[in-house]
């Protein structure tokens, strides 16, 4: 070996990669299957005329900000409503963990490989529900939207918990309706769209 | 269109695929190249290496070629038509219980209606996707050697064809799942006959560590170095394969896929020269390599 193996991996990270001029890369061909993987959406602006747009005001009492990793919501200027829906309904497929036709626990066929072993930033919710329950899922649904608002470019604001709840949903081993679901996410979409969040944003 | 399934088609998608079992094409022959002193490779199939600095597990997921994608179809179709029938039996039940109920004499006692069936079409028919009959776990154990602090290797042989990396997770052979997905964009890689694709280097312990702020228990985990470092020449490979043809993968960007096993969502990081992110879009950056 000319070189430990660590170190070598080491030195190639240093690498400057970013040095690679913009304008040489910029040829922004998009992927087609950037787009959803779950469907398009068939909610328009229009939709938007139904929906009241939740309360957001509210005065600090000091405490609400401990719990801002729970409660908050999503909003990114120049986004219309339906532009919202899209991205909002996209990222709850991600976070809901039946969108396959596979249950939490079921892979129908048998996988060639390894047994797993409990490595990884995170768990999967199979595991999840039998060790830590309805919690843990719940927090992985969080993680989820996060994520993935996160790679949309939404900010997240704070919201106190009573204001939350009038158009949230949080979804541990029960899940939520989809009448229930959408309307919410209807919401959430008028919010990030076009909402007036107060505060401070709050990063991933 | 939105896929919104009731309760009762998502229910008939996980039966069937069960009662289809033993008809299941196989689409990917792998195992872990065990570490023994001498090794040999099958020139007809193809191998993945994987380095990294701490055990971690990859899961792949092959991309279908023309015949398998017949070949799945046909799985597919095969499975419908069997609900179908099916169907077709429990709404001969359900008409003749109706007809029952509206011959009989008011007052009378009967059972109650049988739920209404729900017909699986050809566009309703929510099947066992083909990603999920084509995975490749490899590590986190079976590897193939170690270096004493230095880095793991991992050494899968599977079914030539391209290949998706679908992201840092395993999964268990009866189900349940650990780690995280790519779902929102990763890459792939061709996997030929007799070579040895080297994937690179996971530098695991400085990206894939949990740092999670403290007073936040749901902030996500971002990985902001690159995942997957070329091995280059300067990473010594293990002397058994000093005579296998060794080859660096050649990557290029893909797409999103659901989260199929309910596990936390990531991306892999940009790849210089391969992928990057407008936002959640995947630009490809392979047009004029």
């Amino acid at each position: 070996m000319r070189m430990h193996g660590l170190a070598a991996v080491a030195a190639m990270i240093a690498l400057p990669f970013g040095a690679v001029p913009a304008a040489a890369q910029e040829k922004a061909v998009y992927l087609t299957d950037s787009v959803s993987p779950f469907g398009v959406s068939t909610v328009t602006n229009a939709d938007a005329q139904s929906e009241t747009m939740p309360k957001l005001a509210y005065t600090s009492d000091g405490t609400e900000a401990s719990d801002f990793d729970k409660y908050y919501a999503f909003h990114r200027a120049d986004t219309d409503f339906a532009t919202a829906y899209g991205d909002i309904s996209e990222c709850d497929n991600y976070a809901r963990g039946l969108q396959s036709g596979i249950g939490d626990a079921q892979v129908p066929y048998p996988y060639a490989g390894t047994m797993a072993g409990a490595l990884g930033g995170a768990i999967g919710s199979a595991v999840a529900m039998a060790v830590f329950g309805s919690a843990e899922k719940r927090r992985l649904r969080r993680v989820n939207m996060r994520t993935c608002m996160n790679f949309k470019g939404y900010d997240r604001y704070g919201l106190p918990k009573a204001l939350w709840d009038d158009f949230n949903f949080e979804e541990g081993l029960s899940g939520v309706n989809d009448t229930k679901r959408q309307h919410y996410l209807k919401l959430q979409a008028l919010v990030a769209s076009s909402g007036n969040l107060q505060g401070k944003v709050l990063g991933l | 269109m939105m896929k919104l399934l009731p309760g009762a088609l998502i229910a008939l998608s996980l039966a069937v695929p069960a009662a289809a079992k033993d008809k299941a094409p196989v689409f990917v022959e792998t195992a872990a190249v065990k570490d023994k002193p001498a090794i040999g490779l099958d020139l007809a199939k193809a191998y993945v290496m994987l380095r990294s600095d701490i055990a971690v597990p990859l899961y792949l997921m092959k991309i279908p070629t023309a015949d398998d994608q017949t070949n799945y179809d046909k799985f597919r179709a095969d499975a419908l038509a069997k609900a179908h029938g099916k169907y077709v039996k429990k709404q001969a039940e359900y008409d003749a219980a109706v007809k029952e109920k509206a011959k009989a004499p008011k007052g009378a006692t009967l059972p109650p209606l049988p739920d209404k069936p729900f017909e699986p079409t050809e566009a309703n028919f929510d099947f066992t996707p083909f990603p999920l009959l084509a995975g490749v776990s490899i590590g986190p154990i079976n590897r193939f050697a170690k270096v004493d602090g230095g880095l793991s290797t991992y050494l899968q042989e599977l079914t030539p064809g391209e290949y998706r990396i679908y992201g840092p997770l395993a999964v268990a052979p009866g189900g349940g799942a650990m780690g995280s997905c790519f779902c929102m964009g990763s890459v792939a890689f061709a996997a030929k006959a007799g070579e040895i694709v080297d994937l690179g280097v996971i530098a695991a312990k400085a990206n894939l560590q949990v740092k999670r702020p403290e007073g936040d228990s749901s902030a996500p985990v971002m990985l902001d170095g690159p995942f997957l470092v070329p091995a280059g020449s300067s990473v010594a490979i293990d002397p058994r394969l000093a005579n296998a043809r060794v080859v660096p993968a050649k990557f290029r960007p893909v797409g999103k896929l659901p989260n199929y096993f309910g596990l936390t969502i990531n991306r892999i990081p940009p790849i210089p020269g391969v992928m990057r992110y407008d936002r959640d879009r995947i630009v490809d950056l392979t047009a004029g390599n």
